[in-house]
């Protein structure tokens, strides 16, 4: 047996049930969505782990800033990076939808535009590092980059698409849940689908730690 | 007590430190006259690219193409506070003061930049390209808010910037994708002036954007310290 910790094993079990579940389980026919809503399990719960995995990645720089720790510095940008990852994935499944949902795959729907900028902060965290040679150094300036930019990330993906008009599914008041009047046939794939790809997030991000480290060490 | 005597060390401190920067300022003249002239040559570009083909020149592209101008100028302004220092003063002015005075005292300088470029150019753009705000008030509250708002954000990015070898390449990288929150409620806001909206539509606009420049703000002074320290 692969000698995997419970959490991988948990990990690699629910996105199998995702993606199988996720294609062939019943969904309720709701108007204009009909079928699309299957995005719903992959889309809007990769976005859901890229949060998480953000979250996570402002915790380690909070740490790093508090304690000095270079391993607090390795995890933070991996787990950003990994984010960011999830946040193209989550345009590009979001464009696909869009493109048989309203008919083109950029159509300037402010949350998607939100979305873009989002990644663009990240990107624009990724080049700071690499403009910084020195460790310690590196690692406080982005620490502090890194909380800056979640700062204004938050209220920029949910506060300021709510105040415009949008097509986006859920733009009515809440992000995305009661508007796609979840049912218990989408609920079942959708909180294990999140749990699922954080995970899936998370242990890729635990190797590239891990890689980090032993560049760092030779 | 000792937090009131802290504070009342910090406010003269700031006080201080904008006086020394507008001194500075004042001796080399050629900064403060150099983004003038940024703006104002932007300013003129664009109404040599419409000049004849003033029909082609909606109110909506005229108000985006100064938003663009004011953006490219907000950046240059305050990319100068961090990065033009010299090393040597940076450690003189560690030892010195709290700070919470220097940051204060650089988001104070910037602000005051900035509101007078934005509103300078404003005066320009209106000179050649004529005003079709219809609430022109307000118009100018959002750009002053706007002006504001920008000088938190940029401040501490500008800080950030500094410690990277290229800073002035790294400003713009930086700072764009963070202006984006605020830059969209001021051209909402900017845009409802425009159309001569009802006020109260206007203020629900420009409050959101006056909330974002305090967070960033509060911001820039919890994380400033740290900064300092590197």
């Amino acid at each position: 047996m692969l000698k995997l910790a419970w959490w991988k094993w948990l990990c690699i079990i629910l996105m199998v049930y995702t993606v199988v579940a996720g294609f062939l389980m019943g969904v309720p026919r709701l108007p204009i969505l009909n079928e699309t809503i299957r995005n719903q399990h992959f889309h809007v719960t990769m976005w859901f782990a890229m949060i998480l995995l953000l979250v996570t990645s402002l915790v380690y720089s909070i740490r790093y800033l508090a304690k000095g720790r270079i391993e607090d510095d390795i995890a933070a940008s991996q787990s950003a990076y990994t984010a960011v990852v999830f946040g193209v994935l989550g345009l590009v499944t979001g464009s696909i939808w869009a493109t048989y949902t309203w008919g083109e795959p950029w159509s300037g729907d402010p949350k998607q535009n939100s979305a873009a900028i989002g990644l663009l902060m990240y990107l624009a965290y990724a080049i700071l590092r690499g403009a910084l040679p020195e460790q310690q150094q590196r690692g406080r300036i982005s620490a502090i980059y890194n909380i800056f930019a979640f700062a204004i990330f938050i209220p920029l993906i949910f506060i300021l698409p709510r105040l415009k008009d949008s097509l986006h599914p859920g733009n009515g008041g809440n992000p995305g849940f009661s508007a796609y009047d979840l049912d218990a046939r989408l609920r079942a794939v959708f909180y294990p689908a999140v749990i699922g790809w954080t995970l899936l997030g998370w242990w890729i991000t635990t190797l590239r730690i891990r890689y980090q480290k032993l560049i760092n060490t030779l | 007590m000792a937090v009131l005597q802290d504070l009342g060390t910090v406010g003269r401190q700031t006080a201080a430190l904008i006086g020394k920067e507008f001194t500075i300022e004042w001796r080399q003249k050629y900064s403060l006259g150099s983004i003038l002239l940024y703006a104002g040559g932007a300013v003129f570009l664009v109404y040599l690219s419409f000049t004849g083909r003033s029909s082609a020149l909606h109110p909506i592209v005229w108000h985006t193409i100064y938003w663009v101008i004011l953006l490219f100028s907000a950046v240059t302004v305050t990319a100068r506070s961090f990065i033009n220092e010299q090393r040597g003063l940076k450690i003189y002015y560690y030892t010195l003061a709290h700070p919470a005075a220097i940051i204060l005292a650089k988001v104070a300088y910037n602000a005051l930049m900035l509101v007078l470029t934005s509103t300078l150019s404003l005066a320009a753009y209106a000179l050649f390209l004529k005003f079709p705000v219809q609430a022109p008030g307000l118009y100018l509250l959002n750009v002053g808010v706007a002006a504001l708002g920008f000088a938190c954000t940029l401040t501490l990015v500008s800080g950030i910037a500094a410690a990277a070898q290229a800073g002035h390449t790294i400003m713009p990288v930086l700072s764009f994708p963070l202006l984006v929150p605020q830059l969209l409620i001021h051209l909402k806001a900017g845009k409802s002036a425009l159309d001569g909206l009802d006020s109260g539509i206007i203020m629900n606009h420009i409050w959101p954007g006056l909330g974002m420049g305090l967070l960033s703000l509060a911001l820039s002074l919890l994380l400033f310290p740290f900064l300092w320290k590197a």
